[in-house]
């Protein structure tokens, strides 16, 4: 279905580019670095400190998926293993990242922790690095002097990788590139709100994939083009079935899922996934040293993570409270099949959502195929339910 | 079905532990009644924290391992299930806290398994699921949780090693100590728990040298008689009897080996089992092992408890406690776990490795195909990565296994042959 606003061709292009480049990262990442000359490394998405990197002038990518059939990493690691991680090694094992300069990883998961194992001892690829991001935040005063030793341990990496000194103020300067995004980021999100038929869910999940793949200056100049245009649009009413979405908290989410969602007559108002709102919800605070900063966001804990663990979150009341400040009328958990950090906190947010009489549906997917036929039934399902008021 | 055509040797020094396991749940579940506080444990290390001070403790694995082998699931993923979880998740999370909520929601379980609830929950988790349990716990049972990071991920050099230990034993004085005083109501006993560790060290040092005794051939015992005599570094820590069972565990050993029994007659393969031990499994591969004469000498999860005996000072609890903990689970990790598989098959003279895998459990299963095809390089011995399950049955196929197996013990003979030229 497509989006009920007329579009300027500026807006059309910039889409085409973000969903050009998160089809084919690949080719996007080898000419910008022949481009530019300068070195790329990939972390795990969600907790690593991008700004130190960025700092060093070099270019952090979060990781993410292929659009491929995974082959031959499944003769390294478990078929059982989340769509992200397999791909991660898949994509390495084929030389499909030949182009990186380092990989980092940190304890975001179970999954997560064997990797680096896995790709330094089957590839080229050099500097991959494991570093200690503490998965328990819920005591901040004991976990923070321990979380800046191990930032100041990544300084040291990226010194060595980069072979230049990187100081505070280089740091502090990425960190306003950076909080510049995500107020961007979160103005697209206002515009979007007020006029959720302006762009897909799917759009606006590529434009956030982009900035996990771009350099922080490029994507700032790309949504300073984007906004004023969207914003100019007119308001047009929009009767479809409003939908929160959550879940996917660091796999990028399926897009041609979310183009179904839609097609079957929901529209997405609001969202908690890592490709979507959670990716620019916290800022650093500039005012403080910049080791200190990114120690306080990460040990923020105004957003709930569960690959971070505070025993005082309540993911039910937490989701449920975002489902109704978002003026939704259903939720779609989006679990990416074999992440157990979610699919643990599901338990929480589907029974909180049931004692509260709010429509839920949820979508295990997987990197293979999805049976979307059975999808499109449960979909719509999920949209009679909501629209006959059936609770 | 096969039927078992070959009979193991038991050993008569081990009855003495199903019977302190069965007076000790006993004690548990009486604990209301006597005013006494239960705390459940999650992870390997630290139960020493609440057990040496009186704090009636019982163990996540232990747990599910006792009710996996009694075949006692049934009804604790029922609730489970009721209660939104998904089938792969887990299927220690799905034991402990289905238990859990059975207790809450009245649900009647078999006796041997129903359990108090807890007054305290305590996990120094090497997993992360460990520490999603903790928090599940602590919220549907109302009982406030300790959970700290003892993590090893990250350490390179020594440097990494130091910190992490700083960090644990600060943890320990910092978050465990005073909600174990809150709840037990006095102040942490620091003599009992240096106490128990000088009792555990004693242990730990005999274990050792039952361990050592597996180099011989035929080997004296089973990895899993080792996994049943692993109570005292668990919730037996630093309890009465339990250095005398050591030493008459020991003894028995000994002179097997004097008098050249195995724990297999006629043992003709030696092997290495990675993973936890899947009590729910152990009919079926035992029944399979026997029946080829094949032993499992020696695995990564029984040597994770308190290996470096040198670690252990009762002279200084704390730091040593982080000291230990940070050590022993470096063997969770892919690239530490390697080496050691690499040394076990020298060491201990193995023709290959068993790799169980399990879909609900991340922990052993990262690097498997890599340390197996270290392994194939260095040594050519071969290994057999299947899947299974601790204790969800569901996720075992035992005819695959049979083929696979019989294919994989081909595999060691035609290798031998080789190696002889
Ligand atoms: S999707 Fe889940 S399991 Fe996979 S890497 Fe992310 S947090 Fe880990
Ligand atoms: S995932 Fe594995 S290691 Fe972690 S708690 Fe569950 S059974 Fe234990």
């Amino acid at each position: 279905m497509p989006v009920a606003v007329k579009r300027p061709k500026i807006v059309q292009d910039i889409l085409g580019r973000v969903e050009a480049l998160g089809d084919d990262p690949y080719q996007f990442l080898r000419d910008w670095k022949a481009r530019n000359d300068r070195k790329i490394i990939a972390c795990l998405p969600m907790h690593f400190p991008l700004e130190m990197i960025h700092a060093t002038g070099m270019l952090p990518v979060e990781m993410w998926p292929s659009n491929e059939r995974i082959t031959i990493a499944h003769s390294y690691v478990h078929v059982f293993y989340c769509g992200l991680s397999r791909s991660i090694v898949d994509d390495a094992l084929q030389g499909k990242l030949e182009f990186l300069d380092g990989m980092y990883f940190y304890d975001q998961c179970m999954q997560a922790r064997g990797l680096p194992f896995v790709i330094e001892r089957n590839t080229p690829i050099p500097n991959i690095e494991f570093h200690h991001l503490p998965p328990i935040i819920s005591n901040p005063d004991v976990v923070k002097p321990h979380l800046k030793w191990n930032l100041e341990k990544i300084r040291k990496s990226l010194e060595r990788i980069s072979g230049k000194a990187l100081s505070d103020d280089a740091i502090s300067q990425s960190i306003k590139i950076y909080n510049k995004n995500r107020k961007l980021l979160q103005r697209l999100y206002r515009t979007r709100k007020k006029n959720p038929g302006l762009l897909r869910a799917r759009e606006i999940a590529r434009i956030v994939q982009a900035s996990a793949l771009m350099l922080k200056e490029e994507h700032n100049e790309l949504l300073e083009q984007l906004l004023p245009e969207l914003e100019k649009l007119p308001v047009v009413p929009d009767n479809r079935v409003k939908i929160f979405i959550v879940g996917h908290f660091c796999h990028p989410p399926r897009f041609d899922v979310m183009d179904m969602i839609e097609d079957e007559g929901m529209v997405v108002v609001d969202d908690d996934i890592y490709n979507g709102a959670r990716y620019f919800a916290l800022s650093v605070n500039e005012d403080v040293n910049p080791i200190d900063g990114l120690a306080d966001k990460f040990l923020d804990r105004s957003l709930p993570c569960p690959t971070r663990i505070d025993n005082e979150v309540n993911w039910g009341q937490y989701v449920k409270d975002k489902f109704h400040a978002c003026g939704a009328q259903g939720v779609i958990n989006l679990l990416a099949k074999y992440c157990p950090p979610h699919q643990e906190r599901y338990v929480d947010i589907k029974r909180e959502l049931a004692r509260n009489n709010i429509p839920e549906l949820l979508i295990e997917l997987e990197h293979e195929a999805v049976s979307l036929e059975g999808l499109k039934t449960r979909l719509q399902a999920l949209r009679e339910q909501i629209e006959m008021g059936v609770k | 079905m096969s039927d078992v055509k070959v009979k193991r040797n038991e050993l008569e020094s081990l009855k003495w532990m199903g019977k302190a396991i069965d007076e000790y749940f006993a004690e548990v579940r009486r604990a209301p009644e006597e005013g006494k506080k239960v705390c459940w444990h999650i992870a390997v290390p630290g139960t020493l924290m609440t057990t040496s001070q009186g704090i009636l403790t019982i163990m996540h694995a232990h747990v599910a391992a006792y009710i996996g082998a009694r075949h006692l699931m049934k009804e604790v993923f029922e609730v489970s299930e009721d209660e939104g979880f998904l089938s792969n998740t887990c299927c220690y999370m799905r034991t402990f806290v289905g238990l859990a909520m059975a207790k809450v929601n009245g649900v009647k379980l078999p006796p041997q398994i129903d359990f108090p609830l807890p007054d305290l929950i305590n996990c120094m988790g090497e997993c992360q699921e460990q520490f999603t349990m903790a928090e599940l716990l602590s919220h549907k049972t109302g009982a406030p949780a300790i959970i700290i990071d003892p993590n090893p991920s990250g350490c390179v050099t020594k440097e990494d090693f130091d910190e992490r230990v700083k960090y644990l034993e600060k943890q320990l004085k910092e978050v465990a100590i005073p909600m174990i005083e809150k709840v037990s109501g006095h102040r942490y006993d620091y003599a009992a728990l240096s106490e128990a560790m000088a009792v555990m060290k004693k242990c730990a040092i005999l274990r050792n040298k039952c361990v050592a005794l597996q180099a011989h051939r035929p080997a004296p015992m089973t990895l899993f008689d080792l996994g049943v005599g692993l109570a005292p570094f668990i919730v037996l820590q630093g309890k009465p009897g339990t250095v005398e069972f050591y030493e008459r565990f020991l003894a028995e050993l000994e002179d097997r080996v004097a008098k050249g029994i195995g724990a297999v007659p006629d043992e003709k393969y030696r092997l290495y089992w990675d993973n936890y031990t899947m009590w729910r499994l152990l009919g079926v591969v035992g029944r399979e092992l026997i029946n080829h004469h094949a032993n499992i000498v020696i695995g990564r999860y029984p040597l994770a408890f308190y290996p470096d005996v040198e670690l252990i000072d009762p002279e200084n609890p704390l730091h040593s406690l982080a000291e230990c903990n940070v050590s022993m689970l470096k063997t969770l990790y892919p690239h530490w776990a390697s080496e050691m598989v690499n040394d076990y098959v020298e060491k201990f003279d193995l023709d290959g490795l068993l790799m169980p895998a399990s879909p609900t459990c991340r922990m052993f299963d990262i690097g498997q195909h890599d340390i197996v095809d270290a392994c194939e390089r260095k040594h050519g011995v071969p290994g057999l990565i299947f899947e299974g399950d601790m204790v969800d049955i569901a996720f075992f196929n035992e005819a695959q296994f049979k083929t696979r197996f019989e294919a994989f013990l081909e595999t060691i003979d035609a290798r031998k042959k080789w190696r002889r030229g």
